[in-house]
């Protein structure tokens, strides 16, 4: 099992030293696509209009893309052939795809075609380990990660950004930023470019500017509203909440986020009490570093009991609106008022 | 507007203009058919985003049974016209647009009214200069089609080899068509004063051959920045063209070859056809070729592990150079043994297991070959 990193498979690729299959891993869109730039870039133009095709697995057979992979190249070096989206490394099931045979590419990477290069990218948070396919994958193939940079690479990374394009981000505004895209550097830099022209001039991006152009997700709201029901501020809960139901969002959706949160602030407590650390809780927990950090200083001032009967009290509600016992704006309501 | 006309010449001429016609349009307009009636006959038009095809019904063909009480036009919603008129009970039939585009259509003793569309707001069909006309027997027109587009491209990935690229000089012309496992091309004595290099999609070309009558001697072919009209009978058939550059396909043509075989297609297809059965059936869909050019012998294989396996000596003319065992998708030898024609003799050079292979026909070799790019062989 070869793995590399971005930089690494770059090198590779520009020195000639190519494998046959490769897996990238990870979500992150920016990494991903700089990805599929060095591997095009190892062909000309012209070769590459002939011998380079890129498949869509939740709408194409992989017996279209074994036949292709089995071709010899059309007058040029080598084939290059993208696999994307494919489900059936993971665990997750996925309506309205193609069924797949896997057999088909396990029997291909263990005798790949010496000219054909075929890179698979699985964008999934995880790939399912039992599966024959992805252990073979894991033994045959050179795996390149492209998911999300860790804290402080993260942070060095966008600082240096900034500083080649002659922009500062004060500390205090690149937390922020991190949080509200939750470490997600392909969504950090899109961010950037707008930051970057409100501080055309001043050269220097701050907190507010963050605060003010970078937008937050539900999460993040339903996190605030939570914020607000915690702390008792009864006005600004009910304030959120008229806001939510103006967006025509459902409570029954308001509830599903709370319980998932609530569930994060009960583990982060409990396991941080065993003395563990942020980044293990966020490995044990599978979880994003970013939002078990945000968590972690959450749960900081509150008291367990308390939160595990507010806890019992949504999953009450959850199943009070469900089963039709009331109105469910209202029964969201009397909950916010009971508690804040 | 108002008319009357012969039931089955109109059915003629719709049932041309209807291939013209998708049932979903992100234009509305576009899922109906337009219906322009001069003092000099009855122009019916249909369009989608690819292709627009006009049929003229003139009113000095006493056949047709026209007659004109008033002009005018009117859209009509293609699929429920053309099934009234399949279905209704007379001869002959007579169309009336009442008020707000409602048209009443009478036939026997049957009467319909349905609710048509205004003409003006029907899209524009794109302007062709008929200076600069190509013209073709329609025999080989057609022969050319048939003989490229089955190597077109089904791939959206990949648009320009989508279609067929017609590269016309004071030289000839020359069809090409390559999906980059295979490539087709066919060179004709057609010459013109301009030199073009035009891609027309595979999908225009394949309606365009359907839509030509066994009756129609010749099709003529006029060519603007991005669309190219070809004109018979009372037909305008127009194409968008594809944009982008075609890849020279001459270039990807090997002169040289280390194992040549030769053959009557009609003997190979039908060997081919033989061995793909079990193919077919297969992980993979390819069959293996075996030459032993001092036996003199070619074999070919075919093989599914669920299935069993085919073995056939093919009847060769003639076999020389190195042996050889080389494997490829048996749907590409056929589509390139059907393209022939029956009975034609063909030469297969080989240059290595992993290079592409050419047919040619002995004949009229410089002007028709067929490539495959061979699989690898397990």
């Amino acid at each position: 099992m070869t793995c590399l990193k971005i930089i690494e498979l770059k090198n590779n690729l520009k020195k000639g030293n190519l494998d046959n299959v490769y897996l990238i891993t990870g979500k992150e869109q920016v990494f991903i696509k700089d990805i599929q730039k060095s591997f095009k870039e190892i062909m000309s133009p012209e070769e590459r209009e002939m011998n380079f095709s890129n498949f869509d697995l939740e709408e194409v057979s992989l017996a279209d893309v074994i036949n292709e992979a089995i071709s010899a190249p059309f007058f040029g070096e080598r084939r290059l052939v993208f696999a994307e989206h494919p489900f059936f490394l993971t665990g997750e099931r996925t309506k309205n795809t193609v069924e797949q045979n896997p057999d088909l590419l396990l029997r291909y990477i263990q005798n790949p075609t010496p000219s054909t290069i075929l890179v698979i990218f699985a964008s999934y948070d995880k790939l399912d380990s039992r599966k024959k396919i992805v252990k073979e994958l894991k033994k045959s193939a050179t795996i390149v990660d492209a998911g999300q940079m860790e804290g402080p690479i993260l942070n060095r990374t966008i600082n240096s950004d900034l500083k080649n394009a002659g922009y500062q981000i004060e500390p205090a505004a690149l937390e922020l930023l991190v949080n509200k895209t939750k470490g997600n550097y392909s969504l950090i830099t899109n961010q950037l470019e707008k930051l970057k022209m409100y501080a055309l001039n001043s050269k220097q991006i701050d907190q507010a500017a963050v605060s003010e152009l970078v937008p937050q997700s539900l999460e993040d709201n339903v996190f605030d509203l939570m914020t607000e029901i915690l702390n008792k501020n009864v006005y600004k809960a009910e304030e959120l909440y008229n806001q939510f139901l103006l967006q025509k969002i459902d409570p029954i959706l308001l509830v599903a986020i709370i319980i998932s949160q609530l569930r994060l602030l009960i583990q982060v407590k409990v396991l941080s009490e065993r003395g563990l650390s942020e980044s293990t809780i966020a490995k044990s927990l599978r979880l994003n570093p970013y939002r078990v950090k945000y968590a972690h200083r959450q749960a900081k001032t509150l008291n367990r009991p308390r939160l595990q009967v507010m806890y019992d009290d949504i999953v009450n509600l959850d199943y009070q609106i469900k089963s039709g016992q009331g109105d469910k704006e209202l029964l969201f309501d009397l909950f916010i008022a009971k508690y804040a | 507007m108002k008319f009357s006309i012969d039931r089955s010449k109109f059915i003629n001429q719709t049932s041309n203009v209807q291939r013209a016609i998708s049932t979903k349009s992100s234009i509305p307009i576009l899922t109906g058919m337009k219906l322009d009636l001069s003092e000099s006959g009855l122009t019916i038009t249909g369009s989608n985003s690819d292709i627009s095809m006009t049929s003229f019904i003139p009113t000095e063909d006493a056949d047709n049974d026209l007659k004109i009480e008033s002009t005018g036009s009117i859209v009509l919603p293609s699929r429920f016209f053309n099934e009234i008129i399949k279905k209704l009970p007379g001869d002959k039939f007579e169309l009336e647009v009442l008020n707000n585009n409602q048209t009443l259509i009478k036939s026997g003793v049957s009467e319909f009214t349905i609710n048509g569309l205004d003409a003006v707001n029907y899209p524009h069909l794109p302007d062709v200069e008929a200076d600069n006309q190509l013209v073709f027997p329609t025999d080989l027109f057609k022969e050319v089609v048939n003989q490229t587009v089955v190597a077109v491209s089904t791939q959206e990935s990949r648009p320009v080899l989508t279609g067929v690229n017609f590269l016309i000089t004071n030289e000839g012309l020359t069809a090409a068509a390559t999906d980059s496992h295979r490539l087709s091309q066919r060179r004709i004595n057609i010459t013109s004063e301009e030199d073009y290099n035009l891609i027309i999609p595979g999908k225009s070309l394949t309606e365009l051959v359907r839509t030509i009558g066994d009756s129609v001697k010749e099709i003529s072919m006029s060519i603007s920045e991005n669309q190219v009209l070809f004109n018979f009978d009372n037909i305008m058939f127009y194409s968008r063209l594809l944009d982008g550059r075609y890849p020279e396909t001459d270039r990807l043509i090997p002169d040289d070859s280390n194992t040549r075989l030769t053959f009557d297609s009609s003997n190979l297809l039908a060997s081919v056809e033989r061995a793909s059965l079990l193919s077919h059936e297969s992980r993979n869909n390819v069959i293996k070729l075996e030459i032993k050019a001092v036996d003199k012998k070619a074999t070919l294989y075919g093989n599914s592990p669920e299935v069993g396996t085919v073995e056939e000596v093919l009847d060769c003319e003639n076999i020389e150079g190195d042996d050889l065992e080389i494997s490829f998708n048996p749907d590409y030898l056929k589509d390139a043994l059907r393209s022939f024609g029956s009975n034609t003799t063909i030469e297969m050079s080989f240059t290595s297991a992993l290079h592409p292979f050419t047919l040619r026909p002995v004949e009229n070799r410089d002007n028709f070959v067929q490539l495959i790019t061979p699989v690898r062989t397990f």
